[in-house]
Formats: structure tokens, sequence, C-alpha cells
């Protein structure tokens, strides 16, 4: 496992930074969605809000690989590879969830939490901003 | 039949403010091991069904072998307004030298670019929150 260092840190934490998330199926088709809800449990372990989560949790349950994309303040860019663990929706992790994720999405239901384990920690972006 | 972008994709493709990034995939050996997101500041629509962005990033350079070996590549773009699209396509060339890297050495205001990835795009589907996952085209 990888720790997350505190200047990516930093960038998760910005309200508006955007967060996406890559997995791949056994073909190697790249699947590529937004995050809307995320959170680091610790600094080797993250959380994400499975609301409507299609081919990303097929892809997840085939092979467990994933990578989160995070862009902050001035488009700096950073990329989690993770190891995908589990599926949560009994814990108090799922509960404290479920009700602000009704309210800001829209009224869509959270199904769970995505639980991963941080793998690798890097910059990100092929044309750097300025 | 070749796969044309709509006019509202090409749009967010081509502002720079909207947030974009590539997916590809990575391995030391010939089965994909993880997934890379690229963040890409400056996208092209360079044919009804192909979009162009620049590598100017040395650390990043490892992509565009990547690429060779694992040409599927998935977009997505993002606009904080909560709209999005993702686009999964193929590598068709990378290019090295010639007008098109001119003309994002003229557009990227940091460091030139020293290649640029060609993708034809397949498929689209929605990323935004009430349709997340649909297919548009």
């Amino acid at each position: 496992m990888a720790v997350i260092p505190d200047n990516v840190l930093d960038v998760l934490a910005e309200p508006e930074s955007v967060k996406m998330l890559g997995t791949v199926n056994d073909l190697g088709v790249p699947n590529v969605v937004i995050i809307s809800s995320l959170s680091v449990l610790t600094t080797e372990k993250i959380a994400f809000a499975d609301v409507c989560l299609g081919k990303t949790k097929a892809n997840l349950k085939q092979n467990g690989k994933l990578t989160i994309g995070v862009i902050g303040y001035e488009k700096k860019a950073y990329q989690i590879k993770c190891k995908f663990v589990h599926f949560d929706n009994r814990t108090s992790i799922f509960e404290s969830w479920y009700d602000a994720v009704y309210e800001r999405m829209m009224m869509m239901r959270l199904k769970s939490v995505a639980i991963a384990n941080v793998i690798e920690v890097s910059e990100a972006g092929l044309d750097l901003p300025v | 039949m070749d796969l044309k972008i709509p006019e509202d994709v090409m749009e967010m493709l081509e502002k720079p403010e909207t947030y974009k990034m590539v997916g590809s995939l990575d391995s030391s050996d010939d089965a994909p091991e993880s997934i890379n997101l690229d963040s890409v500041n400056t996208v092209k629509i360079v044919g009804e069904g192909t979009i162009a962005f620049p590598c100017s990033n040395e650390k990043r350079k490892f992509i565009l072998d990547n690429l060779k070996k694992f040409p599927r590549l998935s977009l997505a773009v993002f606009e904080p307004a909560m709209v999005g699209f993702q686009l999964k396509g193929r590598l068709v060339q990378i290019e090295h030298k010639g007008d098109l890297v001119d003309s994002f050495k003229d557009l990227c205001n940091g460091p030139k670019p020293f290649a640029v990835i060609l993708m034809k795009v397949t498929e689209i589907y929605a990323l935004t929150m009430a349709v997340a996952g649909e297919k548009v085209l």
C-alpha cells in the first residue's frame, strides 16, 4: 500500500476539485466517470459513493483495478492508483453518507460505498497548466 | 460509418475551462496492469469523429508507448454545471511534427508539446448525473 501525501490530500479536500474514476474491463476497454462523493478514510484507504455506477461496478467486480484522478486549483492534476476492496452497505460509512447523498444528488439513492486501498500516487497531466 | 461528435460535446471539448481526463492502460508486459488518468487542457476536433490533444509533459511520455501497446482510450469531459460526457475510442496515430503539432504549440501557453495524440471516437456516453451511463452515440 502507499500513502496519499499531504499536497494531494489538500487537493482532494478542495470543494471545487473535480474527481474522476477510471476502471478497465477484462477486454482492455478503459472507462472514465465522474465521482460525486469521495472521502479519505485513512491516508492509505479511500471511499467513494456508488449512486449510478454501471460499467464501473462491473469492471471493479471483474478485476478490482481503479484509478482516481483529481484536478484541483489551477488545473493541477494527480492520480491515485488503487485496489478495490469491497462495496459496503451495512457499516457506519454507508449510513452516514446515505442522507447527504440523497439530498445532494437530485434525490438519487446511495446504493453502496466502494472501499479501495491506495497503491500509488503521482502527478498526472499530458499538457501541464502554466 | 464515422461517428459525428455532436455540437454540444465539441463545444465542451474545446472550451479551456472544462475539466478533461484521458484514461489509458499501463503495463510492463502484454496484459494491462492499471489505468492512467491524465488531465488534458487543450483538445481540438480534427475531423468528424477524430479529436486531438497534446503531450507536453516529459514525465508522462511513457503514456505514448503505452498507447502503442494498448490503443483503447477514454476521455471524460466535465463542466462544473454538472454536465459531462465520456468519449471512448482508439488511438489513430501519434504525431511528433507537422502542422497539427505546430498548431498546438501556438495554442498551448505552457510547455510546448512534443507530440499530439489523435483519437478516433467510437462511442459517447452521458456523465450528467440524471442520465449517467446512457449511450449518446
